[in-house]
């Protein structure tokens, strides 16, 4: 039996493409977000702002354009299987461009971030913010490759956000109960929700993983 | 009973040709079961094997079992069999009589002459056939003069007329517009309370939408047999995946 083409062959193609852009749109929203974190750069905060717009409007025509899919050609097997994670990930990916201006957002009204000029912080921040690039990517390599492994791969690395997120919020919390001043207490609380944001990006990349594992072996993945 | 058919190491021959290899199936009871597959793979001729309708065809050659309800079906009377599994084919074939006629003529024939018990089978069976409001005013007129989905329906109530316990449908709505056939789907999840249904069909979405399971035959044999929602969403075989998502070239 020879694979012979089909007429969703094409729709498929187009939509792994919006996925591929959408995901190098998250990408650079994520570089921008940490750049102004570390530089407290109000322009660059206020442009990851204005990006995430066109980050929903491609996610809503991604989602449009499964709908239509789904209509025209009533996939079935892989096919509706790659159609529906399509869907999915649209869905998700915009949950995570979401977080990247909520945080870009925390950055622009609370300009004077104190809490974060401690370096160790700053430092965890980005190892946080480096898994999270390395989550998307290899996501996005296992969605186009379709490879279980590497699916496998980005589910597990959720688990180093997790760790970073609790030490985070550990040294966050002692270092709220040892301060009388009302602003660091302030600022340390805007730290603790910076650090809950991350996390959050991190439990959708990992329903993206979930998904994809779904996707090429039929069946519902659980993290543990 | 769970099964209505059970099938074994089911082999037919047509001649030296062999259409069917090494069958096991189960048919379950009030369920709509989907024969699907492409063409020519063998899925009429399994069909005809349930009501012994092969037995007809001098060339074919039968081996292995098959059980209904307990009973081997070659050791049934084969006038019995056929009416405990009716039939019901691609094209309506109603005969060229009045529409009571056409319903009445197997229990007629089958001895019940009684008018008042005929009569009210005609209707119990044109109502469990979704036809009898459309006819219920011209039972007398001619079968012929119904359009196909009506002739097809009317078929149906004949073969439930017979009082059968599986009703086997080799493609019935194949010849009919998406309206009439969308009637005989919505018919057949009626009619699956009351009996087990077998159909063949050509339209991938027809199966996924009205059957509880599934059965791909490919060049003779059963490839996958699953639960439909399984077959259309997560086939097991390359087989069949690459069927049912029209990559089979
Ligand atoms: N009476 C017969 N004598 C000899 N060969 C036959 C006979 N009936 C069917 N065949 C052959 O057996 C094979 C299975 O035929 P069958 O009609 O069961 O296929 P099918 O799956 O119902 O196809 P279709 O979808 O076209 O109706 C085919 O190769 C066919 O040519
Ligand atoms: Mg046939």
């Amino acid at each position: 039996m020879t694979n012979q083409k089909n007429l969703i062959d094409d729709s498929i193609i187009v939509l792994r493409l919006d996925i591929k852009n959408l995901t190098g749109m998250i990408v650079e929203q994520y570089k921008k977000v940490i750049s102004s974190i570390k530089t407290r750069d109000i322009d660059t905060a206020l442009e990851v702002i204005k990006n995430d717009g066109e980050i929903n409007q491609l996610c809503e025509d991604i989602d449009l354009e499964t709908i239509i899919v789904i209509a025209r050609y009533q996939p079935v097997a892989s096919d509706l299987r790659r159609v529906m994670t399509i869907n999915k990930l649209a869905y998700e990916f915009e949950r995570v461009a979401d977080y990247a201006k909520n945080i870009a957002e925390y950055v622009i009204t609370g300009k004077k971030l104190n809490v974060l000029k401690t370096a160790e912080i700053i430092a965890s921040f980005e190892k946080m913010f480096e898994i999270i690039f390395r989550m998307l990517k290899t996501n996005l390599q296992a969605f186009l490759d379709e490879d279980k492994l590497m699916a496998r791969e980005a589910l597990l690395m959720d688990n180093e956000i997790d760790e970073l997120y609790k030490s985070n919020f550990d040294e966050l919390l002692q270092k709220f109960k040892q301060t009388n001043d009302e602003s660091e207490q302030h600022m340390i609380s805007r730290a603790l929700v910076l650090n809950k944001q991350i996390e959050r990006a991190g439990d959708h990349l990992t329903n993206v993983s979930e998904q994809i594992l779904y996707l090429i072996k039929g069946k519902r993945f659980n993290a543990e | 009973m769970e099964n209505k058919f059970i099938v074994n190491d089911l082999d037919l021959y047509y001649k030296d040709f062999q259409a069917l290899k090494n069958i096991n199936i189960n048919i379950e009871t009030n369920k709509v079961t989907a024969f699907i597959g492409p063409s020519g793979c063998g899925k009429s001729t399994f069909l005809r094997c349930l009501n012994r309708m092969n037995d007809l065809i001098d060339s074919a050659r039968i081996e292995g079992s098959i059980i209904f309800d307990d009973v081997s079906i070659n050791s049934m009377n084969p006038v019995d069999l056929r009416t405990k599994v009716g039939m019901v084919f691609q094209k309506p074939n109603p005969f060229p009589m009045s529409i009571f006629e056409n319903v009445a003529y197997g229990p007629k024939c089958q001895g019940i002459k009684d008018k008042k018990v005929l009569s009210n089978l005609v209707e119990d069976s044109l109502r469990a056939a979704a036809l009898w409001e459309e006819v219920k005013d011209r039972l007398n007129k001619s079968a012929l003069g119904l359009s196909g989905g009506q002739q097809q329906r009317l078929c149906i109530a004949r073969a439930i007329a017979m009082q059968p316990e599986v009703i086997l449908m080799d493609e019935p709505t194949s010849a009919l517009d998406p309206i009439a056939t969308a009637k005989i789907e919505e018919l057949m999840s009626e009619l699956k309370k009351n009996y087990t249904i077998v159909i063949v069909t050509h339209s991938m979405q027809q199966a996924a939408r009205i059957s509880d399971n599934t059965a791909f035959f490919l060049l003779g044999e059963l490839i996958e047999y699953d639960k439909t929602e399984k077959i259309f969403s997560i086939p097991s075989d390359k087989r069949t995946e690459d069927y049912i998502t029209g990559r089979f070239g």
